[in-house]
């Protein structure tokens, strides 16, 4: 305690003491002065040291203390960046693969179906002939595996052979 | 970028809460920030008040943790040990009027510098900052009207001019 009723940290302003310029009533000098409302061209000729003070605080950072800028982005993009991408990239490229497998061996299993028909004398059914028309008769499986990659985003379809 | 437009304010805010390890400091509270920036929700003030309120905990950690291990600061290590670079001089003549306004500050009463920083540099409102600090917005207007007044004392006695 001060022994004026007031903490430590908040000491009482001595009377005898100039204000620096602020006048006695000068809260709204004041909260103009914190709320960066009152920069040194607009303030009283007493008052100007201060604001100057004040606005000295909020300059532009220096070069000093935006140097550890790279350091900073590289944390961030280790954390946030590419790793993370490339682990998306990675995952939808498993994906792409397994619903190519499955389509691939649901396209074999029709084909084997028709020619097992074909063998046994039977025609195949119709879902059997669409299969074949729809899936093998139209395009190759390379140009299939191309088109799924292309509907995924992030990947790339692999080169025509 | 967030940090660009942040860490100044930030390290000037350690440069007075925490001052023989700002940098440190202000490292270790980016990669918190980092580590909680998914789970951040708000504006802008919120965003400065979340860094601040953990700038603030870092800070009174580290002044813990010196308080337990003091260790020799350069004032205290000779002259030939001092790391040196060729831009030193250039370095300190730039910014000169922040760290002489800083350096005024610093001589404040805690409570006083601490409210004064958080509301002009960090650009918080009296609420915000009451709620870092722990005090009611009314405690927080007076103490850094009292700081203010102070820091204008200061300015007049020493002759500090940014």
């Amino acid at each position: 305690m001060t022994g004026f009723g007031g903490w430590d940290g908040d000491m009482r302003n001595f009377p005898g003491l100039p204000s620096g310029g602020i006048p006695p009533n000068g809260d709204a000098a004041c909260e103009a002065l914190l709320d960066g409302h009152l920069p040194p061209a607009d303030a009283e000729q007493g008052l100007r040291p201060l604001a100057e003070a004040i606005a000295a605080l909020t300059m532009a950072p220096s070069a000093r203390e935006l140097a550890g800028e790279p350091d900073a982005r590289a944390a961030y993009l280790a954390r946030f960046g590419p790793a993370r991408a490339t682990r998306g990239r990675q995952r939808r490229i498993r994906l792409a693969a397994s619903l190519l497998s499955v389509k691939l061996a649901a396209a074999a299993a029709v084909a084997a179906g028709g020619l097992t028909a074909a063998a046994r004398g039977k025609p195949a059914s119709h879902s059997q002939m669409t299969g074949q028309a729809g899936r093998a008769g139209r395009r190759d499986p390379g140009e299939h595996a191309r088109m799924i990659l292309a509907r995924c985003p992030g990947t790339d379809a692999p080169a025509a052979r | 970028m967030l940090w660009r437009d942040s860490h100044p304010a930030l390290l000037r805010y350690l440069r007075v809460a925490a001052p023989e390890a700002a940098e440190d400091v202000a490292g270790e509270i980016w990669v918190q920030v980092v580590r909680g920036l998914a789970g951040f929700r708000g504006d802008e003030q919120a965003w400065r008040g979340w860094l601040f309120t953990i700038a603030r905990r870092r800070a009174l950690d580290e002044r813990r943790r010196r308080a337990r291990h003091p260790v020799a600061t350069l004032m205290e290590l000779p002259r030939d040990l001092e790391p040196r670079s060729p831009d030193a001089a250039g370095q300190a003549m730039e910014n000169l009027a922040t760290e002489a306004t800083l350096a005024a500050v610093a001589a404040l009463p805690p409570l006083q510098a601490e409210v004064i920083l958080l509301r002009v540099v960090a650009g918080l409102d009296a609420e915000a900052v009451g709620r870092i600090v722990g005090r009611s917005p009314g405690a927080v207007r007076v103490a850094a009207h009292r700081g203010l007044r102070r820091l204008s004392q200061i300015i007049a006695m020493t002759g500090v001019t940014p």
